[in-house]
């Protein structure tokens, strides 16, 4: 099988990073692999940038044979590849797929049940809750300086606390920092598509929470629970993943570049 | 209500064949990635259009699967370059895939009422 020879050779720019010696082209691959670092191990990142500018190379020579500009044929060639960002999302698919070793994992995706467990538990804990809430005593109310009874006397209206314990504090404030706490974990251990996991993990656990409140009626927690669910936890959960798994991938990045490929591709002093 | 035609394609047909084509075109020598793309070209006298960025993910997914080796070909003053080798699995895999083939093939031949070596009008 006969291949056409190499287009240029391979050198080192100042960034330390490999490079083709077309800028055009080095720009192309950087915007490929950037997205990929943090997601998949650095390895497979310099593997296919290394395997596409090979590839890449061959093009824009035989287009360069045919009669057109090193820039026409960088473009075209790149063209016939595929958006930059196409291609890295199609190589992390291909690679999350094949790494998504076996059984459940495999049935679920190793991020779904990541997420599915943190807001499982966060689930069960808050069921806990709610269900001493409802079904067992209140405790004694806290007196701190402020207390709507003190504050009742400055304020004419009442305030619509029915009463101010330790449980009712709980209750209340715990629902409220679950998303946030968890959506934050999931973002940082899950690097690609974090808001779908959550979403993944969220959706049978609200509709639990459905289940739940319906069978708690008359008490009317249960469904309020459920509703502030999709109302805040869906939400909030999605969005701070999101921006969790944005402010990891940024940090390895930084990471990734300023050692491993330092290290590998050393500067060159010129 | 307008009835929707769907237009099939080679490109259509293809999917699902990919494998056995990459396999079939290692199997006559190690080559890299572009080599099998352009050889795949050459001998389809450029009928098939094979999504490029696609090729790397699959080729790395069949090296999982054993059906193929890789290993840098690293030579003085070149950028390394990987080269694909089909393994003694990958040949049994395209054996298997072309008589499933074949078979498949010689069916759609008997349902259509054609004969292998006559186009279809």
């Amino acid at each position: 099988m006969s291949v056409p020879a190499s287009a240029s050779i391979a050198s080192r720019s100042l960034s330390g990073r490999y490079s083709t010696g077309n800028t055009k082209l080095d720009g192309y691959l950087d915007r490929m692999v950037d997205p990929l670092f943090g997601r998949v191990p650095e390895e497979q990142c310099e593997r296919l940038w290394l395997e596409s500018a090979d590839h890449l190379e061959h093009l824009i020579e035989r287009y360069c044979r045919e009669g057109l500009t090193l820039d026409s044929a960088t473009e075209r060639a790149t063209e016939l590849y595929g958006a930059p960002e196409d291609a890295a999302n199609e190589f992390l698919h291909q690679w999350v797929d094949r790494h998504g070793t076996q059984g459940l994992t495999r049935r679920f995706g190793r991020a779904n049940l990541f997420a599915f467990s943190w807001f499982a538990l966060a689930q069960v804990f808050y069921v806990i809750l709610l269900q001493i809430r409802i079904f067992m005593p209140a405790r004694a109310a806290l007196h701190i300086p402020f207390s709507p009874a003190e504050v009742r006397a400055v304020w004419p209206e009442p305030l619509p606390f029915p009463d101010f314990s330790l449980e009712f504090a709980v209750t209340v404030l715990y629902p409220i920092l679950v998303p946030f706490v968890a959506g934050w974990v999931c973002g940082l251990k899950i690097p690609s598509r974090a808001p779908v996991a959550v979403y993944h993990a969220l959706t049978p656990l609200i509709f639990y929470s459905f289940v739940m409140g319906a069978l708690l009626l008359p008490k009317t927690e249960g469904l309020l629970y459920a509703l502030f669910q999709i109302a805040f936890w869906l939400p909030v959960g999605c969005l701070t993943a999101y921006l969790s798994s944005l402010r990891t991938r940024k940090l390895r990045l930084r990471a990734a570049r300023a050692t491993e490929l330092s290290r590998r591709y050393p500067l060159e002093e010129k | 209500m307008k009835k929707r035609t769907q237009d099939i394609s080679i490109s259509d047909l293809l999917r699902g064949n990919t494998r056995t084509l990459l396999l079939a075109i290692l199997k006559d020598g190690p080559t890299h990635g572009y080599g099998i793309l352009y050889e795949l070209e050459r001998r389809s006298e450029k009928m098939l259009e094979f999504k490029q960025a696609t090729l790397y993910p699959l080729l790395h997914d069949m090296e999982d699967e054993e059906l193929i080796v890789s290993e840098w070909d690293v030579r003085e003053g070149e950028r390394p370059r990987r080269v694909y080798t089909i393994t003694d699995k990958g040949q049994k895999e395209l054996e298997k895939r072309l008589e499933t083939f074949h078979e498949f093939s010689m069916t759609m031949y008997r349902i259509v009422g054609l004969n292998p070596n006559e186009r279809a009008r």
